[in-house]
């Protein structure tokens, strides 16, 4: 079980690492507007002009 | 989609109209001729993915898209010096923040996004679809505002310049904070509990380094979540022993402390339990609940905050050398100002010229003009419907509309809030359990001292109010989600608790129950010559030029009976009284019974309006402001849930009574002033009776801050949606039930979790007292009643409407 003595340091690094893109995300804003974006792949950047409407 | 409703915004469709727009290869009907425009352009855009992905129905689109007031606002708003108020100018760009009136889900967004940035010189537009603001950046050399702003209320969406210093700034912070406090505690958390898991299950075949390497690594990890994340926690406990009124931050604060050091004291010296774990959990779910109800709380705040519409930046002062258009600001009292018709008042003052029709709906919320000329008082915020007028300043700055908010917010702030059930149980139950923990200390310190510190701790950690504090705020959290998810946004948390106790709903009439515009409701007629749609025909042709509810209702009923309308000469306006013009060479007059009177001496019939020739009267109209579809619905239901009812209303007593009859609501109270209504509402509560009041317009305020609980409407004025306790989102009543609903069962869920967590704290106190509780078990405990505490609150949300 020695193992756990290089594991679980490792482990923490990542956990910091972890935190710190999370502090990065909020500060950036990325948590502002949680309902747009989770939508925004449904839409189609063009809508194919099918019927010859007048853009 | 039902065959009778409108693809656009789901409304019924009236009789006999016919309206398609083809929309995902099908022909949709439409309600109106506003849907049906707003429609047309969506599609032409290429932008019908926003009916494909939309998960909320648009709004109705009433009247005119772009009303001719609206454009002068907007077109104000390209004045420089304007702009300056709203705009930051980056380079050759502008960029400002605006309020969007009308979106109802993430679809908007992107349509709104989509469009503009189709429109020649936006630089960037974004919009935050929970807060309804749109970041807009422009070239103002290829563009101009109002171009932009034209083009989006063409789409159905009102934009306004929002003043962004208001309140966002330190709630954005504060959920940046409380975002990065849970992250924080939620990852070192999860490391804490891995570890603790191995302590637990592997603790006997553990050699003793092991064991204590874990032990420091878990104190690595809580030392964060202890230090930095439950920082508001003792911030607030420290705050509230300072007020005397010792709050469930206390406990809380006591118990993570004393854990946190007794564990720590564990660890170092190698001796008795840690709680590690427990307290990163126990951090991690009071921050979410918090969370949660900070982001409720303020979603109500910025949907009304955003309804504030704007006072005109800019008069027309009229000098000597003629008229000049300046900002406000630089307005003096005792200047003298020109107000076009159509126009908003930026300022109170004094009518020195002219007579005119206005709108003083601002105030009082009824639209129905009222007749102002030479020396009456004009306030800030009122419409001027007709006739130019000329008005001297009285006041600038402390304006009617500015007193009455500042006086609202007194109101709010010196209400006093009913002490919480909760709060107070969780103070004594505080204040025993620090009692009973000293007395196990001293009691166990003659007898064990070697045992005394882990005994006490374990009775703190056992009787931990964990469950006790989550009890209400979960409740509350998940009440005040249910009650949006139903379109009811709640601005106190007080509010669940105020609605489950309700005797008696008050009703505001005009904009509440009603819509708060006329239509005609009975044309009779006097005379054999003419018949309902001839009569109709001629009032419009009177009526068309017209700007009044009145003549709308004319106009609006005419079309709707297929009137021919003709055209109308030589029409004279007397302004409050009536019209008279020419019609196919025979001159007519349609005005009120007094304005008929003058001009054929003798009695009149009594009816709102009337049409007269040279000779005799011809026909008489009535108006009616209809109820809402769902009004009797509510009342129905309101008389199930065992609330009674009552209508309050600035309007005569006849038509309060009238429409009390039609939807069977017991009481009917007309002809009140503002402080009439706050009356009645005092009587009812010393007779012991809790009230609920709804309304929408200023006069409304007061009384919506003295009744127990109170909702405005979402199309109300800004001042009733501040004095509010909740916001009333959409046109139906309903949502009203479904809160009185959702507060009752809130209410339950919170009285049985308060008897789980009490009973549970009451039943494991002895035990640990007496040293009989192992500690796992007393975490367990404080686990498992917290989990069940939690889980009953998420019942709430599963209420059906």
């Amino acid at each position: 079980m020695a193992i756990i003595y290089v594991l679980i340091p490792i482990a923490i690094l990542f956990i910091c690492v972890a935190i710190g893109v999370f502090v990065w995300a909020v500060k950036s804003n990325q948590f502002d507007d949680l309902e747009r974006h989770g939508t925004s792949v449904l839409f189609d950047d063009d809508e194919p002009d099918d019927k010859g409407q007048a853009k | 989609m039902s065959q009778g409703s409108c693809f656009h915004c789901h409304e019924p469709i009236p009789d006999g109209l016919e309206l398609t727009v083809e929309i995902l290869n099908k022909p949709r009907s439409m309600c109106c001729l506003g849907c049906h425009a707003v429609a047309e352009s969506i599609v032409e855009a290429g932008l019908t993915d926003y009916y494909k992905h939309r998960t909320d129905v648009a709004g109705k689109i009433e009247g005119d898209l772009v009303p001719d007031a609206l454009k002068l606002q907007f077109e104000r708003l390209d004045m420089a010096e304007i702009q300056d108020e709203f705009c930051t100018t980056e380079g050759n760009s502008k960029e400002a923040l605006l309020s969007l009136d009308g979106v109802r889900c993430a679809a908007c967004a992107w349509l709104i996004e989509k469009h503009l940035s189709r429109q020649a010189g936006v630089v960037r537009a974004t919009v935050n679809s929970s807060t309804h603001r749109l970041l807009l950046r422009w070239d103002p050399a290829q563009a101009a505002l109002s171009k932009l702003l034209k083009s989006l209320a063409e789409l159905g969406y009102q934009a306004l310049p929002y003043d962004k210093e208001v309140e966002d700034k330190s709630y954005q912070d504060k959920k940046q904070s409380f975002l990065i406090r849970i992250g924080v505690s939620a990852l070192a958390s999860m490391q804490v509990m891995m570890f603790a898991v191995a302590l637990y299950f592997g603790v006997f075949d553990m050699e003793p380094h092991q064991q204590s390497y874990l032990r420091w690594v878990s104190l690595l990890m809580a030392t964060p979540v202890i230090c930095y994340a439950a920082w508001p926690f003792y911030l607030s406990a420290i705050t509230s022993i300072k007020a005397r009124h010792p709050n469930m931050d206390v406990p809380v604060s006591i118990a993570l402390i004393l854990a946190f050091i007794a564990s720590s004291y564990a660890t170092i010296y190698q001796t008795g339990e840690v709680y590690f774990e427990s307290i990163s959990m126990f951090t991690f779910f009071l921050l979410l609940g918090r969370y949660a109800e900070l982001v409720a709380r303020h979603r109500g705040n910025a949907r009304s905050a955003n309804a504030v519409k704007l006072l005109p930046a800019v008069v027309h002062r009229l000098t000597e050398y003629g008229v000049e258009t300046v900002p406000v600001k630089q307005i003096l009292a005792g200047q003298r100002l020109l107000l076009k018709p159509g126009e908003t008042l930026a300022v109170d003052g004094v009518i020195v010229k002219g007579a005119s029709h206005v709108d003083l709906s601002v105030l009082t919320g009824e639209h129905e003009p009222i007749a102002k000329t030479v020396g009456d008082t004009v306030f800030a915020g009122v419409i001027n419907q007709e006739q130019p007028l000329e008005i001297e300043v009285t006041e600038v700055k402390d304006t009617m509309v500015a007193s009455i908010v500042r006086m609202q917010e007194q109101a709010l702030a010196s209400r006093a809030k009913p002490v919480q059930f909760a709060d107070k149980v969780a103070r004594y139950f505080v204040i025993a359990l620090l009692i009973v923990a000293s007395a196990t200390a001293t009691f166990w310190y003659f007898n064990r001292p070697e045992d005394a510190l882990w005994i006490t701790l374990a009775v703190l950690v056992a009787t931990c109010p964990c469950a006790l504090s989550l009890a209400t705020p979960t409740a509350i959290t998940a009440g005040i989600s249910r009650l949006g998810a139903s379109g009811v946004i709640a601005k106190t948390a007080d509010l669940l608790d105020q609605l489950a106790s309700i005797d008696r709903i008050a009703f505001d009439k005009t904009g509440t129950l009603t819509h708060g515009t006329l239509s005609v409701n009975d044309v009779a007629c006097y005379s054999d010559d003419i018949d309902t749609q001839q009569a109709l025909a001629l009032a419009a042709s009177l009526e068309a030029g017209a700007n009044h509810p009145l003549a709308d209702a004319i106009v609006n009923a005419a079309a709707a009976n297929q009137s021919r309308v003709l055209v109308a000469n030589n029409i004279q306006l007397m302004s409050g009284f009536g019209v008279c013009g020419e019609v196919n060479g025979q001159r007519f007059y349609l005005g009120s019974p007094q304005y008929i009177e003058q001009q054929h001496a003798g009695a009149a019939p009594s009816h709102r309006v009337l049409l007269a020739n040279e000779q005799q009267v011809l026909a008489g109209f009535d108006f009616i402001d209809p109820p809402r579809s769902d009004a009797a619905q509510l009342i129905k239901q309101l008389q199930q849930l065992g609330v009674s009812t009552a209508v309050v209303s600035g309007d005569q007593q006849t038509h309060t009574a009238t429409l009390a009859d039609k939807l069977a609501i017991s009481d009917a109270v007309g002809n009140c002033t503002p402080e009439d209504k706050l009356a009645w509402v005092q009587q009812k509560q010393a007779n012991g009776e809790a009230v609920l009041m709804v309304g929408d317009g200023i006069n409304d305020g007061p009384v919506l801050s003295q009744a127990n609980a109170s909702i405005a409407i979402s199309t109300g004025t800004d001042i009733a949606k501040r004095s509010a306790d909740a916001v009333l989102l959409g046109s139906k009543l309903i949502p009203i039930a479904t809160a009185i609903r959702v507060g009752q069962q809130t209410k339950r869920i919170i009285r049985q979790n308060l008897a789980w967590a009490l009973g549970y704290n009451l039943v494991v106190l002895p035990l640990a007292v007496s040293g009989m509780l192992p500690p796992y078990i007393a975490v367990i405990g404080m686990s498992a009643s917290s989990l069940i505490v939690v889980v009953n609150a998420m019942r709430i949300e599963r209420l059906k409407s």
